[in-house]
């Protein structure tokens, strides 16, 4: 039993929100666990700064930030290695599943701000952002849902949250482009043996198509609500 | 054989079909089959199917009638921002300049796209029957929805004028212009606003009628 009651193959409550922001293009909030997180999405727009302009497809810039209030001691605003670090992997997440062959010469930005954090932010990060970029209208060719496993107290367990995290004994975030089964994002913290490894991103995968669920009928229900006036 | 129903709300990722089917706007194909690339209707026709996005910004089109602000100046014209990732230019040959009164940044102007190219760069001609536009008041829509704010034939969008006692200039990039006595234009904002928020629903000509009814 783990130390907040769940399942070893249990995920925390999620809820997602889309069109959350009047001034972003697309937006969503997802409370994954007890955390809580923004995502933004700004264009197709031109280029900045224009060097990085790409002459066949979009440019997909992903930028993550942390709240100083998001965390239990302050944290310095600004990005850090982990952000930078964070923000590289979502775009390799979120970039094969974008037709962005479809806006060349454009820029399509991805903000993710957490206000809340209690362990596995990027897969919050990483879901909260592939419904904002359904939200924005940007052509897809499916949704990226994220969930990590892992490994703490010897056990093969889904979703680490905050203690598990921290003092177990590995951290595997995946995420996944659903109607494929093609991987996205595959990190590892800690360390498994291999045929460890297979089982947790397994586990992870159905955590992921778990998530998928979640991120589609928050986007329905954007528009069923509207329909009943 | 298609797996969905016509005006269907479909997400990306979503299966249309499989096997020989015309892919349109708003899908993709693979591997012989035809899925949704974005949140949007459905509309399934005998042999291809196409998805209405939902949301989304405007792509330039050669004769699309557009409403845009003047945001910088170049010896050879104007930028004009219609809401879209593309840069659109006025050229000075394409609209008459009254001499003691020059087209400035923050200027209106409504105009017509008629050109555009591969790298999606347009450019507006802006003569007569179009111009620069003054006073009245610009109401921002989804581009995705023109279509119905204007109705069949311009039924919706005639009502409106009518019943508002507006002047109403639709642009396809979702730039709506209103001229008339301030109530006229406030009420006018509301209804369409109202066809933007519920253009996806049915009996909306029908409560847009109510609306228009109960106000005059």
């Amino acid at each position: 039993m783990r130390l907040d009651g769940r399942r070893n193959d249990e995920i925390r409550e999620i809820k997602i929100k889309a069109g959350v922001l009047k001034r972003a293009v697309g937006s969503s909030y997802v409370e994954w666990g007890k955390n809580k997180v923004y995502a933004a999405v700004y264009g197709p727009r031109e280029v900045f700064p224009r060097f990085l302009t790409k002459n066949e497809q979009a440019l997909i810039r992903c930028r993550y930030n942390m709240a100083p209030f998001s965390v239990d001691e302050r944290k310095r605003p600004g990005p850090d290695r982990r952000a930078v670090e964070i923000g590289k992997v979502m775009q390799g997440a979120l970039e094969p599943a974008i037709l962005a062959h479809l806006f060349p010469k454009t820029m399509i930005e991805v903000n993710v701000e957490v206000v809340q954090a209690s362990a596995g932010t990027r897969c919050a990060g990483i879901t909260a952002a592939s419904v904002a970029l359904a939200d924005a209208g940007i052509p897809m060719r499916d949704l990226v849902p994220a969930c990590a496993a892992g490994k703490a107290g010897d056990q093969i367990i889904l979703d680490l949250g905050k203690e598990e995290d921290n003092l177990g004994q590995a951290d595997v975030p995946v995420a996944i482009i659903p109607r494929t089964g093609e991987i996205t994002l595959l990190q590892m913290d800690g360390s498994l043996s291999n045929s460890e490894l297979e089982e947790v991103i397994r586990l992870a995968m159905t955590g992921c198509m778990t998530v998928y669920e979640k991120q589609k009928e928050a986007l329905r229900k954007k528009y069923e609500v509207a329909s009943h006036d | 054989m298609i797996l969905v129903e016509d005006r269907n709300l479909v997400l990306p990722g979503t299966k249309l079909a499989e096997g020989s089917y015309g892919s349109d706007v708003g899908t993709y194909k693979e591997k012989d089959a035809i899925y949704a690339s974005v949140l949007g209707i459905a509309y399934v026709q005998k042999n291809t199917i196409r998805v209405v996005p939902l949301e989304g910004k405007y792509m330039p089109k050669v004769d699309d009638p557009v409403l845009g602000v003047i945001v910088d100046e170049y010896p050879k014209g104007w930028i004009v921002d219609l809401e879209c990732p593309y840069r659109v230019t006025l050229d000075p040959r394409d609209i008459f300049e009254k001499r003691f009164s020059p087209i400035r940044i923050g200027d209106l102007i409504y105009g017509k796209i008629f050109k555009v190219t591969e790298t999606y760069e347009a450019f507006i001609n802006a003569k007569r029957p179009y111009g620069r536009l003054e006073g009245g008041r610009l109401v921002k829509i989804h581009p995705s929805r023109v279509p119905r704010l204007i109705g069949r034939g311009g039924s919706m969008i005639t009502q409106i004028k009518d019943q508002t006692r507006c002047d109403i200039l639709v642009g396809q990039n979702g730039l709506i212009w209103l001229l008339g006595k301030p109530e006229n234009e406030e009420f006018a904002a509301q209804i369409v606003q109202k066809v933007d928020r519920e253009a996806h629903t049915s009996g909306l000509t029908d409560r847009v009628g109510e609306m228009l009814k109960r106000k005059s």
